[in-house]
């Protein structure tokens, strides 16, 4: 068992420590120091491997700390509730509310995957020796955090050492339950159902319902709840290691199907599959177009589940929205008008980040790449200079069009809403905030385009060739996110804006004129 | 018409995979690329249709002793996995192709015409590229070619998803448009190889090399590396 345990973790580092050679490899600028001899190179591996283990204990205590803190300690002191036993009664909820989210046997983990799928290992041991491995290193992670979050709280030390104990426990009765049901019925619990989400969120509810309206059992109810716990668990322990259902369980998990962008290693090969669905199919009257415009026509109208579909939604949401602000405000003119009509012309740039999660654009790129560019890019004719270019003018009309929709009800809405709370001195404060909001919609809509065409990071495999997609993607979140905690002057933000995307966009043309003949190709 | 390559050079990270190639493929002759598993076939392809840079060499074609780049049109490559836009249906995608190759297309038929030609069923016509066979994908793309005619024809492994008698069917098309193409014909099956190619060349060790037909000298050069 414990060789099975040692196997097991061992296999789980050497992906660790491939994947990261593998990242930096990949990685822009900077990947060719990194050569493919990396991957013998076991002094180098070795490094990397006590990197993986150090950030392996920070993550868990960090997980642990953030989790204790903020969910338990944070509403704590808010709520001024800093006795002992209101630690241990949010504790005490909170504790079984996770054991039933989460899962350890039942979830399909690509270390599982590897180990019993791939490399054959015994079902049965490996269950045996993860699942205990797992639940001392929950107890010895919990332990530290819960001593100085404790400590803050005045309880006393066997308390705290009984705590991560009872963690364990719970988790132990609720894999237990999982494993009987799964026994009697053959069903698996695990996946998200409205059952599991219901128990948890009520839970959870009662947790925080009972911190807030003072509803708390005595800590001596609460330290006998745990003890009953830890001693109930005594016979799921016993039958969770003696349990034969292991190998056939675990076959019925991994399933490529059931492990869907965790396993498989080529997450975007599922995507493709999924987009793939996305496929509607009917006789498309496209009219007299032909050519490339005809080509473009089809394939927006077969993607309407993702494309024409979503921008209605998207449409008929912000019209509610607006229409419900609006009227709210017409409603209670007297008591918000004036503050909302205030606040709403420092709070412009929440408006980047609303833009940025509403465009549809990055969804349609992917689309445009997993269901045509990733088979018409194969053949010589699609790839040339006219052909993407003219293509490119065709696809950006379309993501222009369709995103500015909603982004105009938003903005009208917006509009209206400055008016009937108020107004404002200069009206051509209602010209800016349209302008600016359809810029930002179209900012988006080029910069999306942009990125896919000068960075497109795939091979006719669909295996990611690059990281600089995902990199420029991730920033491209990470600044509208920014925008979010910002307050700005009105005048000054809609006007930045307008330039800023005026001469974006500028620039982002001239660069896919320039650049996307050479580089929009498979990679 | 000949393409001429000429020391071409092609390497990934440390690895030479190609490593001098050199050659003249000429008009009216089927060429059988026979090499081992990871001998550069398909590199060798991708780099003469330019989805490779080199690392070194240049290839062009020499028409009446004059020589010239190669450009988009000159070259066809039928891929050994068919992709095919999977959005559209066989006629939509056909159509597209023919509208906008519509100048350079000579002799241009019907779209119904093409079909037959490639015996694609009528119920099939009209049905999503994603819910057609491999086979069928297979032969979507090659009548691609067929009817832009390129001058140069890289086929790799193009047969292995025909059953017998739509493989069959397919050889004849090649011999039948050979005397105005230069086809390259990459594949592992030495019988087809034999059946089908005029000229045999093998890819070892980086370098592209003419044999004669003859199995067991063939399987004699390709094992010369073991020893």
């Amino acid at each position: 068992m414990i060789r099975t345990l040692i196997a097991s973790i061992k296999l789980s580092q050497t992906y660790g420590i491939n994947t990261v050679i593998y990242w930096l490899r990949q990685l822009p600028l900077i990947k060719h120091l990194f050569s493919v001899k990396l991957y013998g190179d076991s002094g180098i591996k070795m490094v990397i491997r006590i990197y993986i283990n150090l950030f392996r204990i920070v993550k868990a205590l960090v997980g642990k700390a953030a989790y204790v803190g903020v969910m338990i300690y944070l509403p704590i002191m808010l709520w001024n509730r800093q006795e002992p036993v209101s630690f241990l009664n949010l504790l005490l909820w909170l504790s079984i509310a996770g054991a039933i989210a989460n899962t350890y046997l039942f979830s399909p983990t690509k270390e599982k995957y590897y180990a019993i799928i791939l490399l054959r290992m015994d079902g049965q041991r490996f269950a045996q020796s993860n699942f205990l491995w797992f639940l001392i290193e929950t107890m010895v992670s919990f332990l530290p955090v819960i001593l100085v979050f404790g400590f803050l709280m005045d309880i006393i030390i066997p308390v705290l050492l009984l705590i991560p104990v009872f963690i364990a426990a719970a988790k132990v009765i609720v894999e237990f339950c999982r494993l009987k049901y799964y026994k009697k019925t053959g069903k698996m619990l695990t996946k998200a159902n409205w059952k599991t989400f219901g128990t948890v969120g009520l839970l959870v509810v009662c947790g925080y319902g009972a911190l807030y309206f003072k509803v708390i059992v005595p800590s001596v109810f609460c330290i006998g709840a745990m003890l009953i716990i830890i001693g109930l668990a005594v016979y799921p322990a016993i039958y969770l290691w003696n349990s034969r259902l292991y190998s056939m369980l675990f076959k019925e998990i991994l399933k490529p199907n059931e492990i869907i962008f965790k396993v498989t290693g080529n997450s975007a090969a599922n995507q493709k599959d999924m987009i793939r669905k996305n496929i509607s199919y009917d006789k498309t009257d496209i009219g007299d177009i032909g050519g490339y415009g005809y080509f473009n026509a089809i394939f927006v109208s077969r993607h309407r589940k993702l494309l024409t579909r979503q921008i209605k939604f998207q449409s008929v949401g912000c019209l509610i929205v607006s229409a419900a602000v609006v009227g709210a405000c017409i409603w209670n003119h007297a008591i918000i008008g004036a503050e909302v009509n205030q606040r709403i012309m420092v709070l412009l740039p929440y408006m980047v980040f609303i833009m940025y999660v509403l465009n549809r654009s990055d969804t349609m790129t992917r689309a445009m790449f997993m269901n045509c560019d990733h088979s018409m890019l194969t053949y010589r004719f699609y790839r040339q200079k006219e052909a993407i270019l003219g293509l490119f003018k065709l696809r950006l009309k379309t993501l222009i069009k369709l995103n500015l929709i909603p982004a105009l009800i938003l903005g009208c809405g917006l509009m209206l809403l400055v008016f009937v709370t108020g107004g404002v001195e200069q009206p051509l404060a209602y010209v800016l905030i349209l302008v600016s909001i359809a810029a930002m919609s179209v900012f988006f809509s080029v910069h999306h385009l942009t990125l896919y065409y000068l960075l497109q990071p795939y091979n006719v495999d669909i295996e990611s060739k690059s990281k600089a997609y995902s990199i420029a993607n991730g920033i491209t979140y990470f600044v509208c996110y920014v925008f979010l905690q910002m307050k700005a002057p009105f005048f000054l933000f809609s006007i930045l804006t307008i330039v800023f995307s005026v001469i974006y966009i500028a620039a982002a043309l001239i660069l896919v004129y320039k650049y996307a003949p050479k580089r929009f190709k498979l990679k | 018409m000949k393409l001429i390559l000429k020391n071409i050079k092609k390497c990934f990270d440390d690895k030479e995979v190609l490593r001098d190639v050199s050659f003249t493929f000429e008009e009216g002759k089927i060429y059988g690329l026979l090499g081992r598993n990871g001998a550069g076939k398909t590199t060798l392809f991708n780099c003469i249709n330019e989805d490779l840079k080199l690392d070194g060499g240049s290839y062009f074609i020499e028409e009446n002793g004059i020589s010239r780049e190669l450009v988009s049109d000159d070259i066809g490559y039928v891929l050994a996995t068919p992709v095919v836009p999977e959005f559209l249906t066989g006629r939509e995608f056909l159509k597209f192709f023919i509208d906008i190759n519509r100048d350079k297309i000579k002799d241009k038929s019907s779209v119904d015409e093409y079909f037959d030609l490639m015996r694609i069923e009528r119920g099939d016509r009209d049905r999503l590229l994603k819910d057609y066979s491999h086979g069928m994908k297979n032969k979507m793309q090659m009548l691609i070619y067929f009817i832009a005619n390129p001058g140069i024809l890289l086929l790799d492994e193009p047969l292995t998803s025909f059953d017998v008698v739509v493989a069959d069917e397919m050889k004849q098309l090649l011999r039948a448009i050979k005397n105005e193409h230069i086809l390259i014909f990459s594949t592992h099956i030495m019988e087809l190889a034999l059946d089908l190619c005029d000229e045999i060349v093998i890819l070892n060790h980086g370098v592209l090399m003419g044999a004669k037909k003859d199995k067991d000298y063939i399987i004699e050069l390709l094992r010369r590396d073991e020893r």
